[in-house]
């Protein structure tokens, strides 16, 4: 019978490596009943002390995790799971559901707004400017003096503005 | 124990009773499923997200599998993602004695049932999840392949390197104990 020369550490040796761990492989879903014993692998376990003390040490392991398989007493958690799922259930009623998707759609308008007013702007901006320098646009209106502030302002502002200051006291 | 047809409609229906309902069903399978892949101190609170994901979502269960195996998938899955997030929240904590999910019960880990307990825990968890519901849950390889969508060849290699991992591990107890710092050195 061959033996492996560092059967100690139950590592097979280099020029077995391949067949041992393809071996183990097999042997691993042959304890579990999930593949018949092939000839190779009959053979090999006959041959091999490593993959045999393998095979053995696998019964053994799930010999140790029998116990875990009994069933084991749980917590009751299903007053936890019931509050949670009531909550989650309040936050997708259907009332929330139409709130949601009239925030979403008044997020939507506002956002297209400033969208639409910034695209706006860019394209105003450029054009006044040039206006501007070519004088056919009041420079005042262009670099938003305070007077075409005044031009612009609300109607109460522009009454304010429109008298004058020695009369206002 | 599959779920009644009704008893699905009824829940997916967003009937709290169809829930309780799967829960007395199912709840202790889910529980002990999350305790071998989360943990102890994360398993209640992970078998209780599982219920909450199955309430909301049940509307995606189609009847290609049966209610157990997607059960099974929603639970591996949040397990899963949460062990994920926790591998995530440590890689910005501080370094950790220990790189187990069982917190400091692993290392008070005093009788055999709490040995093996703490070994599975060490299993990166794509083994771990295979090696539980082989071992524990007793499923076959083409019920795990279905499970976790695998082809049935890596089940069968992930199940091999989870047990050549954990006969490792039975062999230098004493050696994984001294560098958990449960055995003195």
């Amino acid at each position: 019978m061959k033996k492996h020369s560092d059967l100690d550490s139950g590592r097979p040796g280099p020029a077995q490596a391949l067949a041992c761990d393809s071996a183990r492989l097999q042997a691993s879903a042959w304890t579990d009943g999930e593949a018949p014993a092939s000839l190779e692998l009959e053979s090999h376990l006959d041959s091999c002390d490593a993959c045999r003390r393998h095979v053995e040490e696998l019964r053994a392991l799930s010999a140790r995790l029998a116990p875990l398989r009994g069933a084991e007493p749980v917590a009751d958690l299903w007053p936890g799971i019931r509050a949670r799922a009531a909550a989650a259930a309040r936050a997708e009623s259907p009332w929330n559901q139409r709130m949601k998707r009239i925030a979403a759609a008044l997020i939507g308008c506002a956002g297209t707004a400033a969208l639409l007013e910034a695209a706006s702007a860019m394209g105003r901006e450029p054009a006044r400017a040039e206006l501007a320098r070519h004088g056919q646009w009041p420079a005042a209106l262009h670099e938003e003096s305070p007077a075409a502030l005044g031009l612009r302002a609300a109607p109460e502002q522009r009454l304010l503005a429109s008298i004058d200051p020695r009369e206002r006291k | 124990m599959e779920l009644d047809a009704k008893v699905i409609a009824r829940l997916c229906a967003g009937d709290i009773g169809a829930l309780e309902d799967c829960y007395r069903a199912h709840g202790p399978r889910v529980q002990r499923l999350c305790r071998r892949l989360v943990g102890r101190d994360q398993a209640d609170d992970a078998a209780q997200e599982v219920f909450v994901k199955v309430f909301e979502n049940c509307a995606k269960f189609n009847a290609k599998s049966s209610f157990s195996t997607w059960l099974y998938r929603v639970t591996l899955n949040h397990c899963l993602k949460r062990l994920e997030r926790e591998r995530r929240r440590r890689s910005f904590s501080l370094p950790h004695s220990q790189t187990s999910d069982w917190g400091e019960a692993g290392l008070r880990a005093v009788d055999d049932r709490d040995q093996v307990e703490h070994w599975i825990s060490t299993l990166n968890p794509e083994h771990r999840a295979v090696l539980v519901l082989r071992e524990i849950e007793g499923l076959d390889y083409q019920q795990i392949a279905d499970v976790l969508d695998l082809p049935v060849g890596t089940v069968m290699s992930r199940l091999h390197r989870a047990r050549t991992k954990l006969i490792e591990l039975e062999r230098a107890p004493r050696v994984r104990a001294t560098d958990l710092g449960v055995i003195p050195t």
